[in-house]
């Protein structure tokens, strides 16, 4: 049971560090909805051909 | 590229989510294990956890969410290789593969060990904001596998739920969620391998 579950918080300035979190987070959903539900996240680069 | 768009086998966004993810934690935590990237004080109970797990997500996908599901919508919509997996032992093996890498590693260091470490950040790292953020994070994993279909989503969304708590009972440990991602696919290989579920 002696596991080790302390884990350090990122920042010296908590408000900065969270919101940076919070919109890490966002970006992070965006990019999972985006793909996945509205495809507006390209799948991958490719070279367009004519 | 080949692999997301001809076999359609690749979760993409688990690439981006997972570089973008490993790159923000060394830069702003300055080690990995922030993110549960750590060696466990004990593997037995890791891979204890991990089993548990695996099986309660098999057994409730089973024989509680799909038959309450199936009320509404369809079946969950299997990915397009597990039609091919059936008898084909190569087949089934480049499954494995997949299942223990960008299933296993990336879906975990994507949403387990980024996602949800930057959703527990905002509440200060404590138990309760990493069980506010596996919710969350449960969700987009949901629709994660939004091809599945509704059932689908919301299957992923409760197997998410018991990954995150895989992931808490390790001592908020990434291995605990992997080992557990790793065994409920390895089971949905031999599964579709050996024509168990229809």
């Amino acid at each position: 049971m002696a596991l080790e579950t302390k884990t350090p918080f990122p920042s010296t300035n908590p408000v900065v560090s969270r919101t940076l979190s919070a919109f890490e987070l966002l970006f992070g959903a965006f990019i999972v909805i985006g793909h996945n539900v509205f495809h507006i996240v390209p799948n991958e680069v490719s070279a367009h051909s004519s | 590229m080949i692999g997301h768009n001809v076999f359609r086998i690749v979760p993409n966004e688990v690439i981006i989510l997972s570089i973008l993810g490993l790159a923000s934690i060394w830069l702003r935590d300055g080690r990995l294990s922030s993110m549960g990237f750590k060696r466990p004080v004990s593997w037995r109970r890791i891979f204890v956890i991990a089993l548990v797990a695996a099986g309660v997500r098999i057994v409730l996908g089973q024989f509680v969410i799909e038959p309450i599901t199936g009320f509404f919508w369809a079946a969950p919509k299997a990915p397009e290789l597990a039609n091919e997996i059936a008898g084909n032992a190569k087949i089934a093996l480049f499954a494995l593969l997949l299942v223990w890498t960008f299933a296993a590693f990336g879906e975990e260091i994507a949403y387990r060990g980024y996602l949800l470490t930057r959703a527990a950040d905002i509440g200060k790292r404590s138990t309760t904001a990493y069980w506010i953020g596996i919710v969350f994070v449960s969700i987009l994993f949901g629709y994660g596998h939004y091809y599945k279909g509704p059932s689908g989503i919301i299957d992923s969304g409760i197997a998410g739920v018991i990954l995150g708590a895989a992931y808490m009972l390790g001592g908020r440990n990434l291995w605990a969620c992997i080992l557990t991602h790793g065994f409920i696919d390895t089971f949905a290989v031999i599964d579709a391998f050996f024509g168990w579920s229809t």
